[in-house]
């Protein structure tokens, strides 16, 4: 499998610019990895906010059905099998020019909504029930210490893990070459096909392995920069 | 801590020579090992009617699984079969990890570079398949189109070569005939017997005439396995002069059609 590695390495990345091929498809995986992070984003903040909301208000209680049914049927469901069924049942889109991409990005978005729901909800429960008395107390509206003083500290609870999701997100769209979508898996795959060598799949490991190497430093600087107003430390 | 540097120096020095046992270990025949084992294991890619597709009881079925069926039965072992995604397959059979890959595979020169192959049980080409009343006729009109094939085959590798094609790979051959079906794509390149079982299954699609290659298809054995392609090529033979492949090719798509 690994004789003559020095010569594999070529045929599998230089030759006939292969290269230009693993970088096609590191531009999908990034496309996809910040497009449904940032949908997912939307969605599990709206849908986040809506639950606490409609825990006090008796009106919004069929919304509040509506987000149980999408959180239970997007995290009761492989992503993968979503994925196909956004791509051949849902939207069959063409796919000239890459028409299977926008809806691979819009399916892993709205899985990935599911997760931030819940992760935005633990993090504005997480925030103690003292301070929102304590907003009402100083006859602040709900709305306002929603806004003035609970979301600002829950933000610090959620967006850590939000960008721990991208990261889990980033590896999650490998499975988008199901539906025929040029990722990086994909490329692998493609130019394996071709040498039958161990070599693509080796090196898009080492390149998912770096973007997430760079992510989790970015992370990293993140969390420091919001622990610097916590006195407890 | 010079105790764990010891331990781990111990546990390092046990790795080290297991490994190099492991590389000395003399090669058993590939009969021997299959009989030993019980069970000659094919690979396969399940979606490719009629050589291999899901049967009507569940299990997969076909004229490549009936071929491998006919090897084990002069081996005196039974039949494993692993359906996984057909660009992997040469990989596998090359590392040892199932002993046959009978996936209505052509023999061609990229391939026997890895593995090699007996001796070609079906004549068959590539072919176009479109929705009815489109306006590709021939392979020069799939200039500019958005063009499906299964992702590894040889119709993916003919479809590559065309200049100004843009090409949408899929894991399977059924998924490029839903796609096209769905009209998500203008054309699929794939080998003629399953094309006509997909416009069989699909409606509304037609194949062209028009013959794009011409190949044939054999079954892959690792390298060195030559005992085992020895026994593959003689029960190959047999099934070939008695006309039994020609008949499961018939069997196989009256059953995957009806």
């Amino acid at each position: 499998m690994f004789e003559n590695f020095g010569q594999q390495l070529y045929d599998n990345i230089i030759l006939l610019d292969r290269y230009l091929i693993y970088l096609d498809g590191l531009k999908n995986t990034l496309l996809l990895t910040f497009g449904a992070a940032i949908i997912g984003t939307i969605i599990g903040t709206l849908v986040a906010i809506c639950k606490i909301y409609a825990k006090q208000k008796k009106v919004l209680k069929p919304l509040d059905i509506l987000c149980d049914i999408y959180l239970t049927v997007i995290r009761g469901t492989p992503a993968m099998v979503q994925v196909l069924i956004f791509g051949y049942i849902i939207f069959k889109p063409n796919m000239s020019g890459n028409g299977m991409l926008p809806v691979a990005i819009f399916a892993l978005g709205i899985n990935s909504g599911a997760y931030v729901a819940e992760i935005v909800r633990s993090g504005i429960q997480a925030v103690d029930i003292g301070q929102s008395e304590a907003g009402r107390s100083l006859g602040l509206t709900n709305n306002k210490t929603m806004q003035l003083i609970i979301l600002p500290q829950a933000v610090k609870n959620i967006l850590p893990a939000i960008a721990n999701e991208a990261i889990v997100l980033l590896k999650e769209t490998a499975i988008v070459s199901i539906i025929a979508v040029a990722d990086l898996t994909y490329s692998g795959i493609l130019v394996r096909s071709r040498t039958f060598s161990p070599v693509p799949l080796l090196l898009i490991a080492a390149i998912y392995l770096i973007v997430v190497l760079i992510m989790t430093m970015g992370l990293r600087a993140l969390e420091r920069r919001l622990s610097r107003s916590d006195k407890r430390n | 801590m010079k105790k764990q540097n010891r331990i781990f120096a111990i546990v390092l020095a046990l790795v080290l020579v297991l490994a190099m046992t492991a590389c000395g270990k003399k090669q058993e025949s590939a009969i021997d090992k299959i009989k030993a084992a019980g069970e000659l294991t094919m690979l396969t890619n399940a979606a490719f009617a009629p050589f291999e597709y899901l049967g009507d009881d569940g299990s997969i079925a076909g004229v490549d699984v009936d071929i491998a069926k006919a090897v084990a039965d002069e081996l005196g072992v039974t039949l494993k079969v692993v359906d996984m995604d057909f660009e992997g397959i040469v990989m596998a059979v090359q590392s040892g990890q199932g002993d046959l890959g009978v996936a209505g595979m052509t023999n061609n020169e990229e391939r026997r570079k890895s593995v090699d192959f007996s001796i070609n049980y079906v004549s068959t080409t590539q072919v176009i398949i479109v929705q009815e009343g489109s306006d590709v006729k021939t392979a020069d009109d799939l200039v500019g189109k958005q063009v499906g094939v299964q992702l590894g085959t040889t119709g993916d590798l003919f479809t590559s070569d065309l200049e100004g094609v843009e090409i949408s790979r899929f894991k399977t051959g059924a998924d490029a005939g839903m796609a096209l079906s769905n009209g998500q794509i203008s054309a699929v390149v794939i080998d003629q017997m399953p094309a006509q079982q997909i416009v069989a299954s699909n409606t509304g699609l037609v194949v062209l005439d028009e013959p794009l290659t011409v190949e044939e298809y054999a079954i892959a054995i690792k390298k060195g396995n030559d005992d085992l392609k020895e026994v593959v090529d003689k029960v190959l033979q047999k099934l070939l002069d008695d006309g039994t492949v020609d008949k499961w090719i018939e069997e196989h798509m009256a059953a995957y059609a009806g």
